[in-house]
């Protein structure tokens, strides 16, 4: 396979006063954006995240389609996190016309929902942020000292992919998602031995916990707005109400009142705001602030036993959120093989009818919301997808501005580090939102 | 685990980009080869994915397309262990995880085969959508049945 990305960084220049960081492509992340980052007298006057990848037009290809097709079309969206893209739109349509699916179905899609979490989280955790924290380039080079857990996470994220790919006929954009439940459901006999492999993953996980806690976190706390799905009864996947830690306590269904998204100069993905209040932070950290007490109790007890507990405003430590999630999918992906029985019918019957319907699910990022409206017929009139990295761009812009402000005293080259760093916090999936990151740090002294 | 030692054929490639499709037409083309100790697959997902896929192998074929300046349908070969990867095998993964990356692993690991030879086949079209090159097409036939004859006559997992 080939790509025409190539990592280039260029020295400090000094000129006419002005110093100026510049890295063409910041690696470890999903997809293209840029960073900059501007200083004068010592003080930050700006920052900002563009998103200069082309609008993809998701929303606007989905206008006259049939209400059957947004599972298949949007998981396109994401080689990542395709099955949230599966789920909020499949919520989102039954939503609109007034269906549910009976308890197997329920479980099988937060069994499939586990098998992304697993895959997702692990990437991030060992590939993508972990040699930020230890000092490396990549997890290539981390490796060469840190063999057994890059591999431990290498093979936690092979489960997860297997555990999709048993659902779902293969493991990036799974294809046995339909709207009313699944085309296939596995046979009991089937899971079987996706559960011995996960045995061994809760076990790895676990582990995963506990070397995450291991690293070396920057002293850095913000007073965040969190915002996530909120379950009574579970760690909310697909289900539940949209909570905050100030206050919010919504339907789903109400979004578009409390939520703002508006265009930026800057970036080609649309920002998003609570109104009247502005940014907020969505993804594994505010679930696990928000969510501890529906965690199972395998998942609780390892965060205890690294004294990582909620409220937990250090958006570094997101790294350990990741991996007590990872060990909460496979505890609760092995309850639900347990328990498992086959349903009769793969899927129920769903009735087209004129409306709107809303979807929000929980992606390994954050919350994804749909939105769709259709004619009497099930075709789509219009199409609203917000994704969890366009809803985090601003606060990844703030925690950068306080982060640089805390960290003046830096050389060019750890700031920069710790600008990207920052950012993969977040874990953003440009390619979502809208593609590439380039920082760029400028000193206008 | 199997328990006869096993030859794994990986093509890999993106089935909507032309020429980038190359190793998977290839093996496209050696399915009827599969037995217990013939692996056969077509891959076209995340290179972390990759080292498990031959792990438990005595010998790996990887077919994947190359983009090195050289005309269309040239076919470049090299065995992992006797040099280099040569820099044209390029990551392609937006995380920069890609095939070279997956060796150098394997290889920190102790985890490569025994045997693992790389064919790259030259391509010029790689946009979203294009047709396989006449050329890349030409070579993907002629490589599946050297590889097939190879097979044939050098694969004895009894010996």
């Amino acid at each position: 396979m080939n790509s025409s990305k190539t990592r280039a960084k260029t020295a400090p220049v000094a000129a006419n006063g002005r110093r100026t960081i510049k890295v063409d492509y910041l690696a470890r992340v999903e997809g293209e954006g840029s960073l900059q980052v501007k200083i004068r007298n010592n003080e930050v006057v700006d920052c900002k995240l563009g998103i200069f990848e082309p609008p993809r037009f998701f929303e606007a290809f989905l206008r006259g389609r049939s209400y059957t097709e947004p599972p298949d079309i949007t998981a396109r969206i994401c080689g990542i996190c395709p099955v949230a893209y599966q789920m909020s739109s499949v919520h989102a349509i039954e939503s609109a016309f007034g269906a549910t699916v009976p308890e197997p179905i329920r479980e099988l899609r937060r069994l499939l929902y586990c098998g992304e979490w697993i895959e997702s989280h692990a990437l991030h955790i060992y590939m993508l942020h972990a040699p930020d924290f230890l000092g490396y380039e990549d997890a290539i080079r981390m490796a060469a000292d840190h063999a057994e857990a890059v591999q431990r996470g290498l093979k936690l994220k092979k489960t997860g992919n297997d555990l999709v790919a048993l659902l779902g006929g293969r493991e990036i954009h799974p294809i046995s998602v339909r709207v009313g439940g699944f085309y296939r459901v596995p046979t009991k006999k089937e899971l079987q031995p996706i559960a011995e492999k996960l045995k061994w993953a809760r076990d790895a996980a676990l582990e995963t916990v506990r070397w995450t806690a291991s690293l070396p976190f920057p002293d850095f706390e913000q007073d965040y707005e969190f915002v996530a799905l909120h379950h009574p009864d579970e760690y909310a996947l697909n289900e539940g109400k949209l909570i905050s830690n100030k206050g919010l306590d919504i339907r789903v269904q109400d979004y578009d009142r409390y939520f703002i998204e508006e265009h930026v100069a800057h970036s080609n993905a649309l920002h998003s705001r609570i109104a009247g209040r502005g940014a907020y932070f969505v993804g594994p950290l505010a679930r696990f602030n928000l969510n501890f007490d529906q965690l199972s109790p395998l998942a609780r007890e390892a965060a205890r036993e690294v004294d990582f507990l909620p409220q937990c405003r250090n958006p570094f430590k997101s790294i350990i959120a990741r991996a007590v999630e990872t060990l909460y999918a496979c505890d609760e992906a092995l309850r639900i093989i347990e328990n498992y029985e086959m349903p009769e019918q793969p899927f129920v019957e769903v009735h087209p009818r004129s409306g709107m319907g809303y979807g929000c699910t929980e992606a390994p990022r954050g919350i994804l919301v749909h939105r769709y409206r259709f004619d009497e017929h099930g075709q789509i009139l219009d199409a609203k997808i917000v994704p969890p990295t366009a809803q985090n761009q601003r606060v990844m812009e703030a925690d950068l501005c306080a982060v640089v402000t805390e960290h003046l005293g830096l050389d060019e080259e750890k700031l920069t580090w710790l600008c990207e760093q920052t950012i993969r916090n977040y874990d953003p999936c440009i390619s979502c939102a809208t593609h590439f990151l380039r920082l760029e740090v400028e000193r206008l002294d | 685990m199997p328990t006869s030692p096993t030859i794994a054929i990986i093509g890999i490639g993106q089935p909507y980009r032309g020429d980038d499709a190359a190793g998977l037409a290839v093996v496209e083309q050696l399915t009827d080869l599969q037995t217990d100790t013939v692996r056969v697959t077509a891959f076209h997902g995340d290179a972390t994915e990759l080292i498990h896929l031959w792990e438990d192998a005595e010998w790996v074929i990887l077919i994947d397309a190359a983009q090195s300046g050289v005309p269309a349908g040239t076919l470049h070969h090299f065995e992992v262990q006797e040099r280099p990867l040569p820099s044209f095998l390029s990551s392609w993964s937006s995380h920069s995880f890609g095939l070279p990356e997956a060796i150098t692993l394997a290889k920190q690991f102790g985890r490569l085969p025994k045997r693992m030879e790389i064919y790259a086949i030259e391509g010029e079209r790689f946009g979203m959508g294009d047709e396989m090159s006449p050329t890349v097409s030409a070579t993907c036939r002629k490589l599946a049945a050297d590889l097939r004859r190879r097979i044939q006559t050098e694969w004895n997992p009894a010996g």
